[in-house]
């Protein structure tokens, strides 16, 4: 009886003590130390900040939901990362929130046209354009989808529009020289190249359109001229890349970092600030802690990149003492790290003085 | 009354709603998807499996095997597979060393395992392949354009070849291949050959790539070009290379598939050349093999934005029956596969967006491709064979293919997800080719899929539409008519198609010509224009059957 009673009893501590320690157990702090991601520290710390950055993103849309600077960031990062399909997702439920955003739309018609999705671009451009009509360089994204939606005469006739009653421009000359070719109006469209050309003498793509029309006008001299001067630019870019001179983005880590950790800061503080709005400053506090611990940990995967510590630097900047400790005193220490790793930055040194004459007044 | 007139407007909405909605799936339905394409591949008895000799470093090479052949090795008359195969690149090890496979069909979709007593299993890294009867002994002679030597196989006529390489002179240095074709580039009544190269891969150069976190291949420009090669046929059996007096070897490209066709109608066999990364060449015969490279000036270099393609694999047909040949030209993620429309005077214009022929193909790597008309409705379907070259955030290695049909007035439209299973397969496919395996009067495809197997689909379209196939024997000019065009003629359904060896991604099929016929029950005229100029007609003649013509003679009993 009594031996039972105590096993009992013992089995009881162990349940309590098992719930104190889920209960009590401390936050499980980022570890980096298990990366997935193989590669050069480069490559791991970006996977490591891509990781961490989606995941702050999805937690922040799930707090606010739908909101428009927000999606924004949110979008903009998953498309410098080349996931099209993640940030229309994004834009599609900030849409849902705000119908009447210029920037969520014109985002869309962006990220749809990079997608060769051209319906849709005209679509959300369209769209935009309604909202603002004043952006008049939206006709020419308009007109550049159109052509490759094959829908020529409504380029066209968008473009012709364009320039007569807003303002011409080298580019809506460009298109139309396009659309004008489609429709196998060479006249028309060797015109629109030409003046085109007036605009942006140097753009060789228009030399293409130059000596395409030539060909179709039947001037051969004339059309080879134009596509000598087209192929020899396009040799010269395989040249540059067969030697070695030409900047190749194989490996795309740092600008994966760099915009990653720059999306970062603004998110932390765009989240900062609204979780201070709603009264919420534990939240705020949270999330604060949270991205600088995300900064902390990529910065001991890549201890020299100077632009990590400059995206911490401007986070506490742009949040600025308050409950959170001695935010400036934080800054000017990852501004003076981010000297120390790049000192030809006269940007950072700066950055750091108005920040220290700051401190002073 | 206001109640009365809420639920009369009610009941109008609803009315209006399921009128919309009715009107919305017969709108849907109109366009009628009469292609059903079943993957048989485990009924088949093919065991092939690719191996692309991938060992984690991502050397360039991997990323581009391989294409295959089909072709009447053993003269049958039905169509056998000759898969390539991977080798170990640096760093891999295999216990077997893979190698081609040939596969002997016998009949039903059954097929056998006869690579060991053809002798064509080749261990080299094989990249393309083509087929042509180089002796015109009457039986089908095979080309490997590997990474390292290529191999030129001998047919002995009683179902085993021999290497012939060595004695013939066309084993092409140690490059890296891409396609191949044989063709008649002089009339002279023999193959010659053409062989592509792509890069001049070394391991020295060899860079490992990371785009979006994810490690990949680098790009082809950064390993240094080299010109392709043109061998003529001696007649004995031997290649003479003829790269610089023809005028080939002026050009150092990025070569992968490749196509022999007369675009300009002048009786002469051309050659257009996909290049990864750069303008495309098309190189126009002057009638005696001097080739000068017209691609600019004829507008087929580039797309519509002056971009040059990270072009795969390309074909040729008359897809809109104008009597011109037109190009389809497949390509890299976030670039449409391009259709070049052929507008005469040896001119081209992209037609993709106007005629909806890039749809599909903008999310992932295209490679094999085909214009076949698989629903025998007289006009060519184009078919498209997907796959990444690694995985990403947004996109698998494995991917659909896709299968866009034509609609009859110039424009397709894309039908893959109403072509039941077959085209339901997720793999990261390279070579498509394609044939009437089993010799029922519609067009199957055969798939290779990278570092998986193979995928063979059985064309189980219904439909009322007749069909006639020809084959062409030549007797004068070569034994299979390489280059031969062929005009048939139903009423008012003109269609024209040109026999070519090597085509879609590194590959070859297409001996016996296929066409569709649609309602039409009788054939009017079939012309055949033989590359050495003579002219064969034959009329009044029965669909829905295989026909063989003899040059001179007519059709042969």
């Amino acid at each position: 009886m009594k031996k039972s009673f105590f096993i009992l009893v013992l089995m009881l501590a162990a349940v309590i003590l098992c719930t104190a320690i889920i209960i009590f157990r401390p936050a499980k702090p980022l570890d980096n130390s298990s990366l997935p991601f193989e590669g050069t520290a480069q490559q791991q710390a970006a996977g490591f900040l891509q990781e961490q950055l989606s995941e702050t993103i999805e937690q922040l849309l799930k707090d606010f939901p739908g909101d428009e600077e927000i999606t924004q960031l949110a979008a903009r990062f998953h498309n410098q990362l080349n996931r099209p399909y993640k940030a229309m997702a994004l834009l599609e439920q900030g849409l849902k929130y705000h119908p009447k955003s210029f920037n969520l739309c014109n985002m869309m018609g962006d990220t749809a046209f990079k997608k060769g999705e051209y319906d849709k671009a005209v679509t959300y451009w369209t769209r935009a354009l309604k909202i603002t009509p004043r952006e008049i360089k939206l006709h020419e994204k308009i007109a550049d989808a159109l052509i490759l939606s094959g829908e020529y005469n409504e380029a066209a006739t968008r473009l012709e529009v364009k320039i007569k009653l807003l303002s011409p421009s080298g580019r809506s000359y460009y298109l139309l020289g396009q659309a004008y070719f489609q429709l196998k109006e060479y006249e028309k469209a060797k015109q629109s190249y030409q003046k085109a050309k007036e605009f942006n003498p140097e753009n060789i793509k228009i030399d293409l359109g130059l000596g395409r029309v030539y060909v179709r006008l039947k001037k051969p001299e004339k059309a080879k001229y134009f596509m000598d001067l087209y192929r020899a630019h396009k040799d010269d870019e395989i040249h540059q890349a067969q030697t070695g001179k030409a900047t190749i983005f194989f490996d795309t880590s740092l600008v994966d970092l760099n915009a990653s950790s720059q999306t970062l800061s603004k998110l932390c503080v765009e989240a900062y600030r609204r979780y201070e709005s709603e009264k919420k400053p534990n939240a705020a506090s949270q999330i604060l802690r949270k991205c600088e611990d995300i900064f902390q940990k990529t910065i001991e995967i890549v201890p020299k990149n100077s632009n990590l510590c400059h995206d911490l630097a401007f986070l506490y900047i742009a949040i600025g003492s308050k409950a959170d400790g001695d935010n400036v005193a934080k800054a000017v220490a990852a501004l003076q790290r981010a000297i120390e790793l790049n000192p030809e930055s006269s940007y950072y040194k700066e950055l750091l003085d108005g920040l220290k004459n700051k401190e002073k007044k | 009354m206001i109640s009365r007139i809420f639920f009369k407007n009610s009941i109008l909405r609803v009315i209006a709603i399921v009128i919309f909605l009715c009107g919305t799936a017969v709108a849907a339905e109109s366009v009628d998807s009469s292609m059903t394409f079943r993957d048989v591949t485990d009924e088949t008895g093919i065991t092939f499996r690719h191996f692309d000799g991938s060992s984690g470093n991502y050397y360039l090479i991997e990323s581009v095997a391989s294409g295959l052949a089909l072709f009447d090795y053993d003269n049958d008359g039905d169509t056998d597979i000759y898969f390539l195969n991977g080798a170990a690149m640096k760093g891999t090890k295999y216990k077997v060393p893979p190698r081609n496979a040939l596969y002997r069909n016998d009949g039903n979709f059954k097929f056998t395992d006869v690579t060991k007593q053809s002798g064509l299993g080749d261990t080299g890294f094989g990249l393309g392949v083509t087929v042509g009867d180089i002796d015109n002994d009457g039986d089908l002679d095979l080309y490997l354009n590997n990474y390292g030597p290529n191999v030129l196989f001998s047919n002995n006529g009683d179902g085993t070849f021999t290497d012939i390489t060595k004695k013939a002179g066309v084993g092409n240095g140690d490059y890296v291949g891409a396609g191949a074709c044989f063709l008649d580039m002089d009339k002279d009544g023999d193959l010659d050959l053409y062989v592509s190269r792509y890069v001049i891969f070394s391991y020295e150069k060899h860079i490992q790539g990371n785009i979006g976190g994810f490690p990949t291949y680098t790009f082809p420009t950064i390993y240094p070009f080299s010109s392709d090669s043109l061998y003529r046929n001696n007649g004995d059996g031997t290649f003479t290379d003829v790269s610089k007096a023809s005028g080939i070897a002026k050009q150092q490209n990025s070569g992968m598939g490749v196509i022999c066709a007369d675009y300009d109608n002048d009786g002469d066999t051309d050659i257009f050349v996909a290049n990864d990364l750069m303008e495309d060449y098309l190189l126009r015969n002057d009638g005696k093999g001097n080739f000068e490279q017209v691609g600019l000036m004829s507008g087929i270099a580039y797309d519509l934005r002056g971009k040059g393609l990270a072009s795969m694999g390309v074909d040729c047909a008359d897809y809109d029956n104008d009597g011109l040949l037109d190009f389809y030209v497949t390509s890299y993620s976030d670039e449409s596969a391009i259709l070049h429309r052929n507008i005469g005077d040896g001119l081209f214009e992209d037609a993709t967006f106007a005629a909806g022929a890039g749809s599909g193909t903008y999310n992932s790597v295209t490679w094999g491709t085909g214009f076949v008309d698989f629903d025998n409705d007289g006009d060519r379907d184009i078919f498209v064979a997907t796959g990444d070259i690694r995985p990403s955030f947004d996109r698998t290695y494995a991917a659909r293919n896709e299968v866009l049909m034509n609609t009859g007035d110039g424009k397709f439209v894309n039908i893959t997800e109403r072509c039941g299973d077959g085209l339901k397969v997720k793999r990261s496919s390279r070579g498509a080719n394609f044939a009437d395996l089993d010799n029922d009067g519609d067009i199957d495809v055969v798939i290779l899929n990278s570092r998986e197997r193979p995928t063979i689909l059985r064309n189980d379209s219904v439909n009322n539409n007749h069909w006639i196939q020809i084959r062409l024997k030549g007797v004068k000019t070569n034994r299979n008519a390489v280059g031969a065009r062929v005009k048939v003629v139903c009423g008012d359904l003109v269609q024209i198609d040109e026999v070519h060896s090597g085509r879609s991604y590194q590959g070859h099929h297409g001996f016996t010509l296929h066409f569709g016929l649609g309602g039409h029950k009788k054939v009017d005229r079939i012309e055949v224009s033989w590359i050495g100029g003579g002219v064969d007609t034959v009329t009044d003649i029965e669909p829905d059957k295989s026909i063989t013509i003899v040059e001179g003679v007519g059709i042969e009993k």
